[in-house]
């Protein structure tokens, strides 16, 4: 058991894949598509990690960022940002609104998990090169 | 300190993009000309257009910025229009420039303060198609602005390649799973079997190559068959109810979604992926544009050999002008348009074809204020596990 990871993506095939991925080191996660319920559900009972979308209908995934950073609850939860938006710039935009870390799609199962492990300080899990 | 505060308003209005010239030579208009018959700068006009300031600020964010430049506009205007001012006349008028100002920017400070969340969320991104996509600030630890990533992330570009990449990932993640199985010498799950197989086919769809054998194949099913593909079937209860549980848990908290089905099966001769996509798209604009509190329901039930699937909502409703247009390949309603909600007027066209490929269809029935009714039917497939 690893802790609780939160994914926000607009599209609910790609929260049931992240999921499927991170069940296996062990992680208990929670998803949602809508990203002002998923807003709510944060900050209500913040996550050991947050894996967050960037575009979004409503909130985009940098404004849900940066509305954590300003709640004192959620101002220092790791935020892992996964989006197609792969640029330099973008990367700096996510760090600037406050995201931990930045995974481009289509990224590797095997880097989401190196990277939401080092996120959650977690054990490698069994198999994992 | 008028003056200041003059130039303080005047900065944050410009700030704002601008959009249609209309919206800005309109109010230019009526403020000269209700300025000119009322006697000028020193008539008694500058109460109503602090309050027509105001209240349009705070009912629409972006009427309301572009309402201050036409009548910051139409007074500089006149004032240069006029004879050169005494320096008394010139302080007067910029005391008088100075406190409509003042309160329409305290509505809008005030409006941000208290609701942020809005604000982010408040303007339609169809606005935004062609405008500049804003480079971050390069600097260490300065902070783009709220507008800057709006557009950013609002940008047309970046939302195609968005819903490109979103199943490319998916199924790159379903195949490292079942790799990463198989480097274990275990069998891959049947989970993520069925995820890679599902991902597959909407990529095969969304490049228009012709759909193949719609079940996923578990991979102890044997040598492959060099006989016809089996006609595609679906049933309708198992697709619906698992996209409506899908809706709900992922828009549950804000829409109440139904789904009552008459009887535990209904076989037709339609291939499931093609069917998934049809009634996402459906359920996807009726939870986008039903209000929080609302309702979607669906309903499915076999008529005379034929199934129907109704997809109500609680949401605005089409005219019927717009319900003529709402299959017409990247059309979208005015009404659509202002609500904020995004969107590209894609979806219904494509569920239009999607359906009738396979041999179904669709209508929509409306009355504007009281939601949209969604009607799909299929025939009946004749044989169960034909």
């Amino acid at each position: 058991m690893s802790g609780r990871v939160f994914v926000v993506d607009d599209d609910p095939a790609m929260v049931e894949a992240v999921a499927a991925v991170l069940s296996l080191d062990g992680f208990e996660v929670d998803g949602a598509s809508d990203s002002t319920a998923a807003l709510r559900a944060v900050l209500s009972d913040p996550p050991a990690l947050l894996v967050l979308d960037v575009n979004m209908p409503g909130l985009t995934g940098w404004e849900f960022c940066e509305i954590l950073r300003r709640q004192p609850l959620t101002r220092d939860l790791p935020v892992l940002f996964l989006t197609g938006r792969g640029e330099v710039r973008d990367r700096i935009t996510a760090m600037q609104v406050g995201g931990t870390d930045h995974l481009t799609k289509p990224f590797h199962a095997q880097e989401l998990r190196a990277r939401v492990r080092a996120l959650t300080a977690a054990v490698p899990a069994r198999g994992e090169p | 300190m008028s003056g200041g505060l003059l130039a303080t308003s005047l900065g944050t209005t410009l700030l704002g993009p601008f959009g249609a010239p209309l919206r800005l030579l309109v109010p230019l208009a009526l403020t000269l000309v209700a300025l000119a018959r009322t006697g000028g700068i020193s008539s008694d006009l500058f109460p109503l257009l602090v309050v027509f300031v105001a209240a349009e600020t705070v009912i629409s964010r972006e009427g309301g910025r572009f309402l201050l430049v036409g009548t910051y506009a139409g007074l500089a205007l006149l004032v240069v229009m006029s004879p050169a001012p005494t320096a008394a006349a010139a302080r007067s008028m910029a005391l008088r420039f100075a406190w409509p100002a003042a309160a329409a920017l305290g509505v809008e400070l005030a409006l941000r303060a208290k609701e942020p969340a809005r604000a982010f969320a408040s303007r339609d991104a169809r606005d935004d198609a062609g405008a500049r996509l804003p480079a971050p600030p390069l600097a260490t630890g300065a902070r783009p602005d709220r507008d800057a990533l709006r557009d950013a992330v609002r940008d047309p570009r970046a939302e195609v390649l968005h819903d490109l990449k979103s199943p490319l990932t998916v199924l790159r993640v379903y195949s490292d799973l079942v790799a990463e199985a198989a480097r274990r010498g275990e069998l891959p799950s049947e989970a993520h079997l069925t995820g890679l197989a599902r991902e597959m086919a909407l990529m095969e769809s969304l490049t228009g190559m012709p759909p193949r054998a719609p079940a996923p194949a578990p991979l102890a099913s044997g040598a492959a068959s060099s006989a016809a593909p089996p006609a595609p079937r679906s049933d309708l209860v198992r697709v619906l109810a698992t996209l409506v549980e899908s809706y709900r848990l992922a828009h549950g908290g804000r829409v109440r979604l139904e789904f009552v089905a008459e009887g535990a099966e209904i076989p037709v001769a339609a291939d499931p992926v093609a069917l998934q996509r049809a009634f996402r798209n459906v359920l996807d604009n009726a939870v986008k544009y039903t209000p929080a509190g609302g309702q979607v329901r669906v309903r499915a039930s076999v008529v005379a050999q034929h199934a129907f699937v109704v997809i109500s909502d609680t949401g605005a409703g089409m005219t019927p002008d717009e319900q003529k247009h709402a299959f017409t390949f990247a059309w979208r309603s005015p009404s659509a348009s202002a609500s904020g909600v995004p969107g590209r007027g894609i979806g219904l066209g494509v569920t239009k074809d999607l359906l009738e490929e396979n041999g179904g269809k669709i209508s929509l029935l409306s009355e504007p204020g009281h939601g949209l009714e969604v009607t799909i039917m299929f025939p009946v497939a004749r044989e169960a596990g034909a």
